[in-house]
Order: C-alpha cells, then sequence, then structure tokens
C-alpha cells in the first residue's frame, strides 16, 4: 500500500469533479480551468489534466469550440454537455453524502 | 554559439535553440509514449499540451526576437510535470502487482535487473519480460546447466543485455508482459488506428474532390494511403516479428546447445580414448595433415558462428535494447569462420586428392587338385577380432601396432580356359601419386591356404593405419575348369560379388559345376533334372 496510490485514488473522483464544476459556471478554456485548479492546489502539474479532459469530451460529457483570442492563437473552449450536467448532478449528491458521512466518522473515532 | 531553430507550438512562433529544442522533442516525445494506450486521444492530448505550452512560453517571452533556450523548457517541464504523470492516475485503483503492468503498456523490452539478481541479474530480466516468477527461469538455467549451456548462453546474454538504471528504462522492463492475449490486443489497437487513417484518407480525399482543386491533394491522399499500409505491415510484422524471434532465439539456442554436447561428448571420447567404435568422423577427418582435434574445433566453429548470429537477430527482433557487438568482434567472428571453412574445404580437397591415382596389382595362384576333387570354398574371418556388423573396417592391434582390418573383398567365379584351376587376386590401393598407390597395394597383407580340397580364404585384409578410408579392395576371380564342382560354405555368403544370375546370398551352401553356361547348381531342389546328380556328387563328396 503506497502513500502515493491513496493520495491520488482520493483525488482523482474529486478533480474530475471539480473540472465539470468549473464549467457549470461558464465555458472556460483551458489555461483558466488550470489555474482555478492550481489555485485551489487541487494540481501539482498541468500535465495530468490534458488526458483527463480528453477522456471527459470523448465520454460525451464536455464539448469544445475554437474561439478567437486578442492575445494569441485560437483557444479551445469547453462547455459542459447535458449528459455532463446530469453526470454533475448525481456527482454533486454524492460528493455531499460522502463529505456528511466522512465528518461523521472521523468525528466519531477522535 | 548555438544555431536557432524556428517552431510552431500550437499556433505560435518561436526562436529556440537546438538543445533546447532536442530537449523538447525528447519530452514530448516521451508524453507520447506514456499516452500510447489511447491512440485516438493521443494526437489531441498531445495538440492540446503543445497549445499549452505555446501558451506559458509566449508569457514568458515578451519579445519575438528572443530566444528560447534550455532553462526554459525545463521551467517548463516543471511546470507540466514529467512525462510518466501524464499516465495520469490510470492504475491507482490496482493492487500493486498488476498496477506495474496496468501502468505501463508499452512494448517491453529486455533488460538485466540490478535490483533483483544472482549474478548479472540476466534471470530476473528474462522473468519479467515473459511476465513469470523469476524462480522458474533460474530453475531452467540450472537445468542447461547439464552439458555446459548456460556457461556459454548466460555470459553471452549478460554481455548484450543493459542493465535497466533509470525510472523510465525500469518501467519498459517490467512493461505488459509478452503473450498471447497481449499480443493479440496489439494488433486489433494497430489495426483501428490503422483503419482511423484510411476513413480520416478518404474523407480527405473526398473533401478534396468536392472542392474541385484535386491535383495536389489527390497527391496526399494518395500518399497518406501508402502510409497507411506502411504502417499496417508495420505492424504486422511488429507482432509476427516476436514470434520469429522467439523462434530464431529457440532454433538457433537448441542448435547451440546439441553441437556444444556433441562436442563435449567428442571431447570426451577422445580424451578417454575410447577409439572410433565410440565416434564416426567424416572420412577426411582421418587421414588429414591437419590433427583431428583442430578439424573438429573448425567444424564447431563453423557451425556455431551462423547460429550465434541467428541468435542475436532473434533477441534483437525481440527487443530492441540489446547490444549490438562491437565492430572488431564481428569481424573477429567473420574472421575465424572463414578460417574454419577454408581448413575443412582443405581436408576435404586433401581427401579427393588421395583418389586420384589408382593402381591395382595382380597375383596369380594355381590351385593344383585333381579336378575330380570338390573344391570346398571357405572364407576365414580372424577369430581374434570380429568385425561389427555394418561395418566394412575398423582398426585393430596385431603385436602392439594400430593396424586396418578391412573386409572389402570379393570373389567371383568365371569358366577357366585351360584345364588348370586358379585364383586371381587383385589388390586396388588409390592415392596421392602413382608411387604412393603401388606402394599401398603392396602393403595390403592378404592371406589364403590350400588344404586338401579346401581353399581357404580370409574374409580380411589388413593394412596400414595410414591407409584408412582409401577405398582399397581386394577382388578376386577364382577360375576353375569345366566338369569340376566347387562347394559354397556359409562363410562365403557376404563375399560372392555377382557369380551368377542368382542371388550371391541364395547360392551359399550348395554345389554347383562348371559347364559350358556357367556354374549348374546340383543340389538345388527347385531345380529337378539335377535331382539325379545330386546322388552322384554326394557320392563324390565322400
Amino acid at each position: 500500500m503506497k502513500i502515493e496510490n491513496t493520495k491520488a485514488q482520493m483525488r482523482k473522483g474529486i478533480l474530475e469533479f471539480c473540472i465539470l464544476s468549473i464549467l457549470q459556471k461558464g465555458d472556460a478554456y483551458t489555461s483558466e480551468i488550470l489555474s482555478v485548479l492550481k489555485d485551489a492546489k487541487l494540481l501539482v502539474v498541468e500535465g495530468t489534466i490534458y488526458p483527463l479532459l480528453t477522456r471527459l469530451k470523448n465520454a460525451g460529457l464536455l464539448s469544445y469550440r475554437w474561439e478567437e483570442s486578442t492575445s494569441g492563437p485560437p483557444r479551445k473552449y469547453y462547455a459542459l454537455t447535458e449528459t455532463g450536467e446530469i453526470f454533475l448532478k448525481e456527482l454533486t449528491t454524492t460528493w455531499q453524502n460522502l463529505a456528511t458521512a466522512v465528518q461523521v466518522v472521523t468525528k466519531k473515532s477522535n | 554559439m548555438n544555431k536557432t531553430i524556428n517552431i510552431n507550438l500550437g499556433g505560435v512562433f518561436f526562436h529556440i535553440d537546438e538543445e533546447a529544442y532536442q530537449k523538447l522533442k525528447k519530452y514530448l516525445d516521451a508524453i507520447r509514449r506514456s499516452l500510447s494506450d489511447d491512440p485516438q486521444g493521443k494526437d489531441e492530448i498531445l495538440t492540446d499540451i503543445e497549445s499549452r505550452i505555446g501558451e506559458i512560453l509566449s508569457e514568458k517571452i515578451k519579445d519575438v526576437r528572443q530566444v528560447v533556450n534550455q532553462n526554459d523548457i525545463e521551467d517548463i517541464i516543471a511546470v507540466m510535470g514529467k512525462p510518466e504523470e501524464y499516465a495520469g492516475d490510470e492504475g491507482i485503483f490496482e493492487d500493486d502487482t498488476t498496477y506495474k503492468n496496468a501502468k505501463n503498456k508499452k512494448t517491453k523490452k529486455l533488460f538485466r535487473d540490478g535490483s533483483d539478481k544472482f549474478l548479472g541479474g540476466v534471470a530476473s530480466g528474462l522473468a519479467h519480460y515473459f511476465g513469470v516468477d523469476v524462480i522458474w527461469v533460474r530453475l531452467g538455467w540450472l537445468l542447461l546447466l547439464v552439458g555446459g549451456f548456460s556457461v556459454i548462453l548466460y555470459p553471452i546474454l549478460w554481455i548484450l543485455l543493459p542493465e535497466a538504471n533509470t525510472t523510465s528504462e525500469k518501467l519498459e522492463m517490467e512493461g505488459e508482459a509478452v503473450n498471447i492475449s497481449n499480443i493479440e490486443r496489439k494488433i486489433k489497437e494497430e489495426l483501428s488506428n490503422a483503419s482511423k487513417i484510411v476513413k480520416d484518407g478518404i474523407e480527405d480525399v473526398s473533401e478534396h474532390l468536392k472542392s474541385g482543386n484535386y491535383q495536389s491533394r489527390v497527391r496526399t491522399g494518395l500518399q497518406e494511403i501508402i502510409d497507411l499500409f506502411a504502417r499496417v505491415f508495420s505492424a504486422i510484422f511488429k507482432v509476427t516479428g516476436k514470434f520469429i524471434g522467439i523462434l530464431l532465439i529457440v532454433i538457433s539456442a537448441a542448435t547451440l546447445f546439441g553441437i556444444l554436447v556433441g562436442g563435449f561428448s567428442l571431447g570426451s571420447i577422445e580424451f578417454l580414448d575410447l577409439g572410433d567404435d565410440m565416434a564416426s568422423y567424416p572420412p577426411f577427418f582421418n587421414n588429414s595433415r591437419l590433427p583431428l582435434w583442430l578439424l573438429i574445433t573448425f567444424s564447431f566453429i563453423a557451425i556455431a558462428v551462423p547460429f550465434i548470429l541467428l541468435f542475436m537477430l532473434g533477441l534483437k527482433i525481440i527487443s530492441s535494447n540489446v547490444k549490438s557487438l562491437s565492430r572488431p568482434t564481428n569481424l573477429t567472428l567473420l574472421g575465424i569462420w572463414l578460417v574454419s571453412i577454408m581448413g575443412i574445404s582443405f581436408a576435404g580437397i586433401e581427401y579427393q586428392a588421395h583418389d586420384a591415382n589408382q593402381y591395382t596389382k595382380v597375383e596369380k595362384i594355381a590351385i593344383n587338385t585333381p579336378i575330380t576333387d570338390t573344391l570346398n570354398i571357405k572364407m576365414l574371418a580372424k577369430d581374434d577380432f570380429e568385425l561389427k556388423r555394418y561395418y566394412d573396417s575398423q582398426t585393430v592391434y596385431e603385436n602392439g601396432k594400430e593396424k586396418f582390418y578391412k573386409t572389402n573383398i570379393g570373389l567371383d567365379i568365371r569358366e577357366s580356359n585351360t584345364n588348370d584351376t586358379y585364383l586371381k587376386i587383385k589388390k586396388k590401393a588409390y592415392a596421392i601419386t602413382k608411387a604412393k598407390a603401388v606402394e599401398y597395394a603392396n602393403k595390403m597383407n592378404y592371406h589364403l591356404e590350400i588344404k586338401d580340397a579346401n581353399l581357404l580364404l580370409n574374409a580380411y585384409f589388413i593394412s596400414e593405419i595410414e591407409n584408412i578410408y582409401r577405398h582399397q579392395k581386394i577382388k578376386m576371380v577364382l577360375y576353375i575348369p569345366k566338369g569340376k564342382t566347387i562347394y559354397l560354405d556359409r562363410s562365403t555368403k557376404n563375399f560372392l560379388d555377382n557369380v551368377q544370375d542368382i542371388y550371391d546370398e541364395e547360392m551359399i551352401k550348395h554345389y554347383y559345376k562348371m559347364t559350358t553356361k556357367g556354374l549348374n547348381c546340383t543340389d538345388c531342389n527347385s531345380k529337378k533334372e539335377n535331382e539325379e546328380l545330386i546322388e552322384n556328387d554326394t557320392e563324390n563328396n565322400e
């Protein structure tokens, strides 16, 4: 049992949940998503996010469009699809249940 | 002073110095490799990553004229993470053991595992490669130790296989096991990859056709289809190649093992001096100017070297990181191989030359027995050395000297033109010069005896050991006058040489009378007209 694995396991589901949550507030391009995640210290290195975004997109939870930018090449803007919305809703409920459950359990053991 | 290169990262233009470019390229390649498990998304992910790198760089480099250097790339790698980290958290839910397999689905390579070694870590490296427990590989080595196989093979692998030092090498070493289901999956992946390219290519072509400008576009479409074929073939080769590689290794290893065991046995036999009975060599080995041990060594090398190369080819096919032999080593191998081939050829030519001249020495011996007496013909073998079946020659010791004992003797019976009975002995010998042939023929020692009505012929002749395998033979013709009767003893069975139009072997143990039509069997049951004669003959015999 490696502590890194456990940590990564914990982070994994949450990361997908957080990406979907960020996009719920509005469409965003990769760098925006990255900066939110990095500020929240959810992400250590940026590289991890790219396979994740592609996977979510291929699963039909996200869609993207190209948008011209004033300061450089066009940017890839991600948006939540309908399936993504439903997916996110379920994740939110699960997360809330989990959060309370974890709170209850950790309080008891203290 | 450094050369700079212009690159396009996600639509932004950069000057980058050569070293930094190499570093960036290496980094991107490494990412591509670590993403190899999903071919569809890979290109997209890489494009995204490139755009992001372009974005970060353009934040750093405000002035267009500024050149991107190595430090910039290092900073980017620090922000983006190591290639391994891109693979994501793929394997985190797996147990530790299967984790290794799931984590790294790239092609496995053969390494030595320095962290688990008894001698050089060859066994553990092989175990990783084939996904078996190292104990089986070690047991295998122990088994192969019989006959010295391991002693040869192990050092070869030790030299050829690099040790896995870096993390990525270790991952490659422990990657996916090479087995049927994985190979099948690989084929499917490659094929789906290929079909995607076909689809894209066709769409591309049709799009270009619609847009009208097809001259240049068709070419790109064609090019893509050609690329596709190249990819499909290389995919097929990659997979079947492994099998061919394994086959090559097995075959060449088995051959090397075989000749090693053979060579070892031969060496022991020669060392213990068990002699010809145990080992039989090609004829030209025995009377060459070159010593026997050298010829054996030459043969060994002549066979071993090509198989060693095949073995290495197999290893190379299986795992690209197997070290090549250095040029001097290759040249040395080639050199000793050529010398061996030449040595053997020399012995062969030398051997052939010994047949160049032939000499036949003829002796005539009169047999003075009354014509009415039946001549009893017997072939006498020498009691002290019984010749083995199917051998027509062997070495024997006579008065402490090694000699050559040969049974290449033929006997024919013909009608005599006179009233005399006589025997002609033709001793035939071959040699490199006429004089030598004469000498050898004279040295052929043949003995016969005429005792009462018995013709006692030796069933063998003895010759000098140097004459071995030079096809010496003795041919005898017995001339008997008309009316004389002979009896062929059982012992003549294997020596009769086309005497009559009957099977030579069926002629024994019968009486024959010389007539104008040749020999006539007088006691054969099949011939009724001879029945009367039998009685007469038996009287005669008494």
